[in-house]
């Protein structure tokens, strides 16, 4: 019996909730995708060409047709499993629908909010939210308190209270929004330049904060002050040129300095632990190294946008595998920010394939 | 190592003599594209690290290990991705949507993290600091579902970004029509002189090195379009004669015009986008030359579009109308071309300048200013109560706005403009302006026939001069230079029509009775409107939505009328004013004629001679008193295409009027086959000149005001003279007054009426039916008046003599007697006749009933609004004697027997 991966508990709890809004009979809003008409058994999986198995596709998002539309209904298995892989197929171009999708989180919901920097928003995919308003998908166009619009908002994490926290790069701070997308505050604005990869620790309140062309990463309380400022521009051990994503995990800051086509990884002390990746035309190698994230079993996940890959490492940054690429192996079109679930689903934004990409860890190593 | 120095050497020397000439020069170091880490300034000399970031060394680090979980792929490089089946899309939009060659190492940076994204303005069009009042948001304060406009995809709408991967080949030129065209060869050159200017990279046979180069990048190696085409990420300007002091976004040509373009392109003053796009009509055009856009553009909105201080409008060129990476919602990459809620909104990016002066993006003055030289707001005019619905919210629809043009002429599918879903209709800018051709002259092929006049900012009204024939006005609806190049639709088959009157009113049209007019005119000196297939009439503009080739005409009982109800738009006039429901067919009515321009024997409306022609086959004797036969059908009168004002003796079987009716003892002036059709001289002149009509022969007055008393017969009109803003006719001297807005963009007066704003609407005394009155006061008739002077002494009237005690008459509205929509119409001179409406008149079904009395004045829509008059004989013009009008009610007048 296969563990019941992504979504999970998602329906179970759904069906409790719609119990009490007595609507159990009626349309289920679980976030559902093409993916989910084909069986487990027929997905794709990498590595391909016959090596064992470790990844497993899960979903696909687009935009409103994942809380409205039903999949299973209108698409046999292989019409889907023939057409999943070409973009568009399920895009609607008169619905709201990613436009270039950046930043991506998931909570333990099973929401999904992306930063779309094409439409200048965050989309969220909540599927309680949806069963109780019939499908909608807001966007959250607002950042500051006083109605200035998001331009380019890139990243996301969830504050200590379960609030949102947004970069933007053009406004040059981070928005605070609340869980009805109401913004609450900002902060940075002044010290922030052009700010775009953020994560957190959790353990000791703090936010980092990748000020591109600062060259610097800058921490800040959960408060919102800034705490500390470290790097600076350069080629060495803890210097950066043009930072972008972060992530932090086992009490570790991983940085993607991507025109040193390198990753970099810190303490929580801001030591410097160490740097893998070059430049390259060779498989693992960088060229434009975007988004980061880091799973249950340490595995380091970096997108490299002009390659269309995603690059799997180990905690030693030793290479794993590529995901994605050129001609047959290609998946993604410029991917851009990745996010890892406490239930080790990766999600990945295919930028310019206007979508989410969700992957299943099937573990091992 | 050696090859790099080399390399270092050579790239120094080719800087050393560009710096010495001035010019476009690959010197990367002082751009922003130097990204190396350890650029303290121009003064790296580690030319290598400043090109790794997108030329990666040869063989560099060789078997690097490979994955360790995907072994078949252990030392494997990376390859481009391409594929054949990204281009299979029609010939009509050749754009992809994976970016491909260079585009993706521009667009992997170029993602809003690292560098700016593509989209690069701030949403609205507010100038500043961006923020933006939210309205129309969802309950939860969400934007509104967007425009169909924006995709992600760079391409098909040509939304947002300037499309690449895209062919430009012969096929797609030529689709297009206003692209230049590449040869139809492997190298899809464009020459430049000697010079190459467009052509595919790397091609054999080339002239020389491309200026702008296609990427082969297409299904079998063909050349595209890619970021790379029209930016070189190594460039840097060195002579600010060139960028006038601002950045040059890395292009490879002009970003600004330096100099009034001259049709062939030039890349020393042209801007880049003329390279590929050949707009018709540009080189001739208002935004273009230096002495019609010669405004220039206010301090903080050109620092916001990057622009230098005070830069002229005519060298922004196309960037004052559209931006390459451009906000979310405008199509066509239209700058500010979106509203708040992120539709598009063609209007936002006219009104950066044709708005008040304290709103516009350049100086300019407060009034639309002098005949001549003048930004016209625009803005102000579609602010008004009565407007046409330009903006999204202004119409019927609930989701997007309609208007989507298909070619380089802007030309909407009919279904667009209604067909029979009245939430498309719709008025854009671009619907009746084409603002790559609008040229400043009094006529749209500007001086080609000797008649321009291009100090003259729009049309003149009543000007006499012809292309063809004598200075009679016959062209006085020729369209002017601001609607060069716009399309409208203009009857099909002329000839046919007319042979084919019916019975019905209007006559029944459909979509097939139409041709579509259309193209930029050029140096076409033809400006009869049958003989061009351009737009060369104001009222093609207009029917082009305002007929059957776009709406649905239906039969209401005997009646031709459209399916628009009054009301339901914002600016809409209300339903139910003057009794109106649906809208009358306005082209149908003025279609509904047998007649030409100019007025040809035989076939233009007019009066019989009665040598025998009448109706009856019988001859009466027409003692004209003074009358005679007019010239304007070569002295020998016009055939009428006559309807019968009914029969009233019961031993009358022939359903005409005829001698047998008149009462005995009357004179035989009453000649009874004397009704024709009217119309007002919008497509065709009437044909009935002054000696026709019996007006004072030759000289003395007549009761017409300026400028309509010379060409009485020839002349034709517009349908903005009597639509467009209040306000905007010279009450004194007549005519347009052309230094106010023309043309029918808003009016506060109802039917978008240009009623005088000193002479409202509805001036006088209610009548009993309560209907409000066009004009009532005897030398104040409202709109009427602006033209028409019926009060004028004797013989001047086409009454005989006065209409006499014209004390009485003082208070009576134009309606009484009048049909209420004077476009065409079946009686002569829009006279009603309530002893015989017929199915004209809504829920009548017999063809000639009395309706109401002398007493008792009708408002039956659509023509009847209060009207009384009864006529029992018609009698020729200037022959009119109270008899006709009906006898008894006439006798009993206050003052006098009518005589």
């Amino acid at each position: 019996m296969m563990k019941n991966r992504g979504i999970g508990l998602g329906p179970v709890l759904l069906c409790l909730l719609s119990l009490l809004l007595g609507a159990c009979a009626g349309p289920n809003y679980s976030l559902q995708n093409p993916v989910d008409a084909i069986p487990l058994d027929e997905r794709p999986t990498w590595p391909r060409g016959g090596e064992t198995a470790r990844y497993r596709l899960a979903g696909l998002y687009y935009g409103e047709q994942n809380l409205n539309a039903s999949f299973e209904d209108d698409a046999s298995a292989a019409f889907t499993k023939a057409l999943y892989w070409v973009a568009g197929v399920f895009q609607d171009n008169t619905s709201r629908q990613l436009q270039s999708p950046q930043g991506v989180l998931s909570d333990e919901l099973g929401a999904l909010y992306v930063a779309d920097v094409g439409w200048g928003g965050i989309f969220v995919f909540d599927p309680l939210y949806a069963a109780s308003t019939g499908g909608a998908l807001p966007i959250w166009t607002r950042a500051t308190p006083d109605g200035e619009r998001f331009i380019t908002p890139v990243a996301l994490v969830k504050a200590s209270n379960g609030d949102l926290l947004v970069t933007d790069a053009d406004l040059g701070l981070v928005a605070r929004l609340d869980r009805e997308g109401q913004p609450k505050g900002t902060f940075g604005k002044g010290v922030l330049n052009r700010p775009t990869g953020i994560a957190r620790d959790p353990a000791r309140g703090r936010i980092y904060v990748a000020d591109t062309q600062d060259h610097d990463i800058k921490v800040f309380s959960d408060k919102g002050e800034l705490l500390d400022t470290f790097g600076q521009r350069g080629v060495g051990a803890g210097e950066f040129n043009f930072p972008i994503h972060l992530a932090f995990a086992r009490n570790r800051l991983h940085v993607v300095d991507s025109m040193n086509a390198r990753i970099q990884v810190f303490d929580t002390e801001g030591e410097h632990l160490l740097s893998f990746g070059k430049r390259g035309r060779y498989l693992g190698d960088f060229t434009r190294p975007k988004g980061i994230a880091v799973d249950s079993q340490g595995h380091v996940y970096v997108s490299d946008s002009f390659v269309d890959s995603v690059l799997v490492f180990d905690a030693e940054g030793r290479f794993l595998l590529p995901i994605g690429g050129s001609g047959a192996r290609a998946v993604f079109q410029l991917p851009a920010g990745i996010f890892v679930d406490d239930r080790d689903r990766v999600f990945i934004s295919d930028l310019d394939n206007g979508r989410v990409v969700a992957l299943d860890y099937l573990g091992g190593s | 190592m050696k090859k790099t120095l080399a390399l270092a050497v050579t790239a120094t020397l080719v800087l050393l003599s560009a710096w010495a000439q001035g010019a476009r020069v690959s010197d990367i170091a002082r751009t922003k594209h130097n990204l190396s880490a350890n650029s303290g300034g121009v003064e790296s000399t580690e030319t290598t690290e400043i090109c790794v970031f997108c030329h990666t060394p040869h063989g560099a680090n060789a078997g690097s290990g490979g994955p360790l979980w995907n072994r078949p792929l252990s030392g494997q490089t990376y390859t481009m991705y391409s594929s054949s089946s990204l281009d299979a899309a029609s010939l009509a939009g050749k754009s992809l949507g994976t970016p491909e060659g260079s585009s993706k190492l521009c667009l992997s940076c170029h993602d809003g993290t690292i560098a700016i994204g593509t989209v690069s303005n701030e949403p609205g069009q507010d100038v500043g600091d961006g923020t933006i009042a939210m309205t129309g948001t969802e309950t939860d304060g969400s934007m509104p579902l967007g425009t169909d406009g924006y995709t992600r995809r760079l391409g098909t709408d040509l939304t947002n970004d300037h499309p690449i991967s895209i062919n430009l080949d012969l096929d797609v030129a030529q689709s297009d029509g206003e692209l230049r065209e590449p040869s139809n060869d492997a190298k899809q050159e464009i020459l430049d002189g000697g010079q190459t200017l467009v052509g595919v990279r790397g091609a054999d046979g080339l002239a020389s090195k491309p200026k702008l180069p296609l990427e082969p990048t297409g299904s079998g190696n063909a050349g595209q379009v890619q970021c790379a085409s029209c930016h070189d990420p190594h460039i840097t300007e060195t002579d600010s004669s060139k960028h006038l002091g601002e950045s040059i976004k890395f292009l490879r040509l002009n970003r600004f015009q330096l100099a009034e373009p001259t049709g062939t392109y030039s890349q020393e003053n042209d801007i880049i986008c003329l390279a590929c796009h050949d707009k018709d009509g540009w080189e001739t055009s208002a935004h273009a030359l230096q002495n019609v856009a010669g405004e220039t553009y206010k301090t903080t909105p050109a620092a916001t579009r990057e622009f230098p201080d005070g830069l002229p409008v005519y060298k922004a060129a196309c960037l004052n109308c559209h931006d390459t990476h451009t906000e979310s919602g405008a199509p066509r990459l239209m700058r500010a071309g979106a509203d708040t809620s992120g539709k598009a909104a063609v209007e936002e990016t006219c009104y950066q300048c044709h708005t008040t002066s304290a709103n516009a993006v350049v100086n300019k003055s407060e009034t639309s200013g002098s005949p001549t030289n003048a930004v016209p707001n625009i803005e102000t005019e579609f602010g008004k109560s009565v407007r046409m619905p330009i903006t999204t919210d202004d119409q019927r629809t609930t989701g997007n706005p309609a208007h989507d043009i298909h070619n380089a002429d802007f030309v909407e599918d009919p279904a667009n403009l209604n067909g029979g879903n009245n939430a498309n209709r719709h008025a854009e800018c671009t619907d009746c302006h084409n603002p790559h051709r609008v040229m400043r002259n009094v006529r749209f092929n500007g001086n080609a026939d000797g008649l321009g006049d291009d100090t003259l900012r729009t049309h003149e009204t009543g000007r006499d001069e012809t292309s063809a024939g004598p200075a009679d006005g016959r062209e006085g609806n020729v369209a002017s230079g601001v609607l060069r190049g716009a399309w409208g639709v203009d009857l099909l088959n002329p000839s046919f029509f007319r042979t084919s009157l019916g019975v019905n009113w209007p006559e029944q049209m459909t979509a097939a009775d139409f041709e579509i007019k259309s193209g930029d005119p050029g140096n076409s000196d033809l400006s009869q409107a049958e003989l061009n297939d351009n737009l060369t009439r104001e009222y093609q503009l207009c029917f082009k939505c305002h007929s059957s080739y776009s709406q649905n005409d239906r039969l209401s009982g005997g009646r031709s009328e459209t399916d628009i109800p009054l009301g339901g738009h914002g600016g809409a006039t209300a339903a139910n004013t003057n009794g109106l429901d649906y809208y009358t067919n306005v082209a149908a009515e003025f279609l509904s004629v047998n007649a030409t321009n100019p007025p040809t024997s035989g076939t233009d409306q007019g009066e019989v001679l009665n040598t025998g022609g009448g109706a009856d086959g019988n001859t009466e004797a027409f003692d004209s008193g003074g009358n005679s036969a007019g010239n304007l059908c070569g002295g020998g009168g016009c055939e009428p295409v006559a309807s019968g004002p009914g029969n009233t003796n019961a031993n009358d079987t022939s359903g005409f009027k005829d001698s047998r009716d008149i009462p005995p003892g009357s004179s035989p002036l009453f000649d009874p086959d004397i009704n024709h059709r009217s119309w007002h001289p919008v497509v065709f002149p009437t044909g009935r000149d002054r000696a026709r009509r019996g007006i004072n022969s030759g000289t003395g007055p007549v009761n017409f005001r300026a400028p309509f008393a010379d060409n009485i017969g020839a002349q034709t009109m517009y349908c903005s003279d009597c639509h467009g803003a209040e306000g905007s006719w010279d009450t004194t001297n007549g005519g347009a007054d052309r230094s106010t807005v023309q043309g029918p963009h808003g009016s506060n007066t109802k039917f978008l009426l240009k009623t005088d704003s000193t002479n409202p609407w509805n001036p006088g005394p209610p009548s009993s039916a309560g209907i409000t009155r066009l004009g009532s006061t005897r030398n104040n008739l409202g709109l009427c008046g602006n033209c028409h002077q019926p009060e004028v002494d004797n013989n001047g009237s086409g009454f005989y003599g006065n209409h006499i005690p014209d004390g009485n008459m003082g208070t009576e509205a134009c309606m009484n007697c009048h049909i209420a929509i004077p476009h065409g119409w079946k009686n002569k001179a829009f006279l009603v006749n309530m002893r015989c409406v017929g199915p004209e008149a809504a829920g009548i079904t017999q063809t000639c009933t009395s309706q109401g009395s002398w007493d008792n004045g009708q408002t039956i829509e659509p023509y009847y609004v209060d009207a009384y008059l009864r006529i029992s004989l018609w009698a020729p013009a200037g022959s009119w004697y109270y008899e006709a009008c009906g006898g008894d009610a006439m006798k009993n007048c206050a003052s006098g027997d009518g005589y």
